[in-house]
């Protein structure tokens, strides 16, 4: 009952912003592309019809130099982008939680797991992700991974200042002073209370997430044989007469407009959520 | 019931050149059982300190601790969570105390739930009971602390301290964050409470008209020292130590000079402000002299 409740509650706050509504809404739609992409696909995208036709009632978006539709590239492409975003985000999210929690709790390993921490951050994050994805065989798999590794430095060092601060308010004493011991103490009093930063997090570390894996696929470091935004980018940029002829305007841009919506609508989210969990923004990113 | 022998917590600051704040320093002192004993003394001279320390929430620098004939301070983590039960704080801010994600029922069955030995059912009849003790209706149960006011935040935190049965409570200045309409309620629920469970208390407080209300007995502190402590009474009618009367009477005495520095003050820590203030005081620190039965003053203006 009282979940529902709350959750009534914090859709009723969330609704006060508009740049979170919009966010929503556009991220839905993804969502939803990505989900029934079969259904609402014309086409398979891997399936191969005269090449490089221009937009038409046939192909909505033309086809591309092998004769894929591109249309169904994009809406097939939905998935792989936020399937990874997802993926990592969430993967990371816990890795970057529980050493945070723990790091934030233990005075001796937090400080040890700083200093790892502390490199992590210290490497530029793109230029590496480029040189470790150059070198492994490109694939989804390989790619999160990657992700995975450079994304939860920064979760943990967020999660853990938080936790230095909870774990002197009062109540985190007053549980200590009826006995109960620090599992009990980590997962009741501190873990609901860094959540809502953690979800803020969460959202910003998917945004990164498709943005890197995007850069990689269009610079031909990502998996050749997925269909993703960043590789429709890859495989039209190289086609030799993209810019001097109307072919960008089908081939390029709507893939381009589908990561940056995309990437928008979760920023926006992220702002409208940062409000709700400090009060003190609120109203400062309002259009 | 407690003993408390030189006690000292210095936190320390800076890795390279380290700098201590001396928050405690050297307090001595015994609460009987059953009785009440007040720490005054302005905010920042270490009151909060002494409570944390006696309850081990904070590791002393040095000193000892007993609790009831227990070592406090040998205490393993696992054996120390036995005695903590006995023993419990009541926090300034009473929404602070309070899990904001809890409901107020959940925060008072909490320590019943981690002690264990008890089936939901008897849980649920002790929290009733617990609520009706300290004035509560039993629909407040399924609130949240943000839905209650101070008032009853505070009686829902006194509920919680009491479901272990403590034999020993540190009150940190239960009241000042509360209304002054609800104060006297709060502080004459602790005191009635105190009465018929036969507690223990440490008030600590920086109003003295709400210690002598509270206390048997009362220690003034002045920057992690206390400087006079004896029976309520004698310390109303019959304060020596120059600071007391300033906290008595604030208007009669020459207002004290605030200083930072006193660290580096080898004598008395109040010579930088006290209008006796002799040779003496700058070079040695002043040793605490019975003057009357239990009465005892650090100052050398007295004898």
């Amino acid at each position: 009952m009282t979940e529902i409740k709350d959750l009534n509650r914090f859709w009723n706050a969330y609704k006060e912003s508009r740049l979170g509504l919009i966010g929503l809404a556009i991220l839905l739609f993804f969502v939803t592309l990505a989900v029934f992409a079969p259904y609402i696909a014309p086409y398979d995208p891997h399936e191969m019809f005269k090449p490089m036709e221009h937009p038409g009632s046939d192909h909505l978006l033309g086809t591309n130099d092998i004769g894929q539709d591109i249309l169904s590239e994009l809406i097939y492409g939905a998935r792989v982008s936020l399937f990874i975003a997802f993926f990592v985000s969430v993967v990371s999210g816990i890795i970057g939680t529980a050493f945070g929690l723990l790091s934030g709790y233990f005075e001796m390993f937090g400080f040890f797991l700083m200093r790892i921490v502390d490199a992590f951050l210290a490497i530029p994050r793109l230029p590496l992700i480029i040189v470790i994805a150059a070198f492994m065989r490109p694939s989804i798999w390989n790619l999160i991974f990657i992700f995975i590794i450079l994304g939860w430095p920064i979760t943990t060092r967020i999660i853990r200042s938080e936790v230095l601060s909870l774990r002197t308010r009062n109540y985190v004493e007053a549980a200590r002073m009826v006995g109960a011991p620090d599992t009990y103490i980590l997962m009741k009093h501190i873990l609901p209370n860094v959540f809502p930063l953690l979800v803020v997090r969460l959202i910003i570390e998917a945004s990164h997430v498709i943005i890197a894996e995007s850069s990689l696929s269009f610079l031909g470091l990502g998996d050749p044989t997925a269909k993703s935004w960043g590789m429709i980018l890859h495989y039209a940029f190289v086609y030799p007469t993209i810019f001097i002829s109307d072919l960008w305007m089908w081939w390029m841009l709507p893939a381009g407009l589908c990561i940056t919506f995309t990437i928008l609508s979760l920023t926006f989210i992220g702002y409208a959520l940062e409000e709700l969990v400090n009060p003190r923004l609120r109203g400062m990113t309002r259009i | 019931m407690i003993e408390v022998k030189d006690l000292r917590k210095y936190f320390s600051s800076g890795i390279l050149k380290k700098q201590y704040i001396k928050a405690v320093d050297g307090v001595s002192f015994q609460i009987e059982r059953g009785e009440t004993l007040g720490l005054v003394g302005e905010s920042g001279c270490g009151k909060t300190t002494v409570g944390k320390l006696l309850l081990r929430l904070i590791e002393p620098t040095s000193g000892k601790i007993s609790f009831d004939g227990i070592d406090l301070l040998q205490l393993k983590k696992k054996e120390l969570r036995k005695v903590r039960p006995r023993m419990q704080m009541i926090f300034q801010d009473p929404e602070a105390s309070l899990n904001p994600g809890m409901k107020v029922g959940d925060s008072i069955a909490e320590p019943l739930k981690l002690q264990g030995g008890l089936n939901k059912r008897e849980i649920k009849n002790k929290v009733s009971e617990l609520i009706e003790t300290v004035g509560l209706n039993p629909e407040h149960v399924n609130r949240y602390p943000y839905q209650l006011s101070g008032g009853q935040n505070q009686r829902v935190v006194l509920a919680r301290v009491l479901a272990l049965n403590p034999d020993f409570i540190v009150a940190d200045e239960p009241t000042s964050s509360l209304d002054v309409s609800v104060q006297a309620q709060i502080l004459n629920l602790i005191r009635d409470l105190k009465r018929e469970l036969h507690l223990t208390l440490l008030f600590i407080s920086h109003d003295l008209e709400v210690v002598r209300h509270m206390s048997d007995r009362i220690a003034v502190m002045y920057h992690g020292k206390i400087v006079e402590i004896g029976n309520a009474k004698d310390i109303f009618n019959d304060a020596r130590h120059p600071y007391t009367n300033t906290l008595i009477s604030p208007a009669s005495i020459v207002d004290i000079k605030t200083t930072s520095d006193y660290h580096g003050v080898s004598g008395c820590v109040f010579y930088p402000g006290c209008p006796f203030a002799a040779e003496i005081c700058s070079k040695k620190e002043p040793e605490m002299v019975e003057i009357g039965s239990g009465h005892w003053v650090a100052c050398y203006y007295i004898s």
